[in-house]
């Protein structure tokens, strides 16, 4: 079974099975089961990994970053070893694999969440979930004018860089933030206008229903997978509340 | 009261997604050099959240505040620019709502209206991100609470001064 034949709705419950695991799980051999299951499926699924590896970098930094405060912070465990006010604990290595295994596990499930529909499908399963259409539509939006956005921050960007701002250091990039932010701001405002009007024009928001080329509907298989991952949900809840009652 | 808490035309919803997608670049920006710089307090990427927050609500109310809120949450678990990017999906939203609900009792004519909206925003949207510092990055309270405290008081005031010289500029433009 391809990933773009099962349902938005069901890679929604996925989603959020993955969320509640990586916010439960207490252990890294936990998390870490969690996080090859993920990897799996979307293996299984697509037959590739290839649009993860823009991932590899990022999460190297992410988890550098989650060390450097581990590190400093951590204040579990014994002491083993001190650098003038810097106190390194023994707790702290454990506690930011951990953390990097959750934001590992939180980054993969969104990114395989969000790479795994259509705008328009995402914009389907909204109104399925009874959100109104000028609503829904804006999720499409957002996908189409992203590259745009960007690629005019970059123009500001570069003009700014002509007339002779500087931006190689740290501290240039900090002071070009309000000469390349405030004409970007302005322009993303002139740039709404424009096409709220345009929207308008051809006759957006007129009618409250429209008709669309492709229609969700949810299959056997997608109500048994949403089921079973409902019931995991429940189950794991339950095991945790009961005992306290 | 209605007309001060909501705005559902056209220009309103566009323009929080497109604003929501400048947010997200310069949140992007902003955590970039806050990694050099300070990457366990995080007040750059704290004021420019505030700001944005704020700014996006007194411009096109609400549902636009938390439209925008999610635009830049969801982009920002899509991309990993953060490792707490699931708390800003309500970091964002209860930020936003709170920011509307204290504004909406005042004119926005004065810096207080604005220090006092973002004393709401920022301490109930930094009290979700200090739930993130405890839960993903197992930090412990004491030390999260304190990294909340210092990125809400910085935001408040910061981006209390920015949101009403910006807000200022762009009424006089009659951009909005």
């Amino acid at each position: 079974m391809a990933l773009s034949k099962l349902d938005p709705r069901t890679k929604l419950v996925w989603y959020a099975l993955m969320i509640y695991f990586s916010l439960s799980c207490r252990t890294a051999v936990q998390l870490g089961l969690v996080l090859l299951v993920c990897v799996m499926a979307s293996l299984i699924l697509t037959r590739s990994l290839k649009q993860y590896k823009v991932m590899i970098t990022i999460l190297l930094l992410l988890g550098l970053q989650i060390l450097i405060v581990q590190l400093i912070f951590c204040r579990e465990g014994v002491l083993i070893y001190q650098w003038g006010i810097l106190k390194i604990y023994s707790e702290a290595i454990p506690l930011a694999i951990t953390g990097i295994l959750k934001a590992t596990l939180i980054f993969f499930s969104s990114m395989q969440f969000f790479t795994s529909a259509t705008p328009q499908e995402f914009t389907l399963m909204l109104m399925k979930f009874q959100i109104p259409y000028r609503y829904a539509m804006l999720a499409g939006l957002s996908v189409r004018f992203l590259p745009l956005m960007k690629a005019e921050y970059i123009s500001i960007m570069d003009s700014q860089r002509t007339r002779g701002l500087k931006m190689e250091s740290v501290w240039d990039n900090l002071k070009s933030i309000i000469p390349t932010f405030l004409p970007f701001l302005y322009r993303a405002v002139r740039r709404s206008t424009e096409t709220a009007l345009a929207m308008e024009l051809r006759g957006y928001g007129r009618s409250k229903n429209r008709t669309f080329s492709s229609v969700l509907t949810i299959k056997h298989y997608d109500i048994a997978l949403i089921t079973a991952m409902l019931l995991v949900i429940i189950i794991s809840l339950a095991s945790r509340i009961l005992p306290l009652i | 009261m209605k007309e001060k808490l909501f705005r559902t035309d056209t220009k309103a919803l566009v323009g929080a997604v497109i604003i929501g997608i400048v947010f997200v670049i310069m949140e992007q920006v902003t955590g970039r050099i806050d990694a050099v710089l300070d990457p366990t307090l995080l007040l750059l990427n704290g004021t420019c959240w505030a700001f944005f927050t704020g700014l996006i609500v007194l411009m096109y109310k609400q549902p636009a505040g938390i439209i925008a809120g999610l635009v830049e949450a969801i982009v920002a678990m899509a991309t990993a620019y953060s490792p707490l990017a699931f708390f800003f999906i309500f970091a964002n939203t209860i930020g936003s709502i709170v920011y509307s609900l204290i504004t909406m009792k005042f004119s926005m004519e004065k810096l207080s209206h604005h220090i006092l909206g973002q004393i709401g925003c920022n301490v109930t949207g930094n009290l979700c991100v200090m739930a993130g510092l405890i839960y993903v990055i197992h930090l412990d309270w004491k030390i999260a609470l304190l990294s909340s405290a210092i990125t809400a008081l910085v935001g408040t005031i910061v981006a209390g001064i920015l949101t009403k010289s910006v807000y200022g500029a762009l009424k006089k433009s009659a951009l909005l």
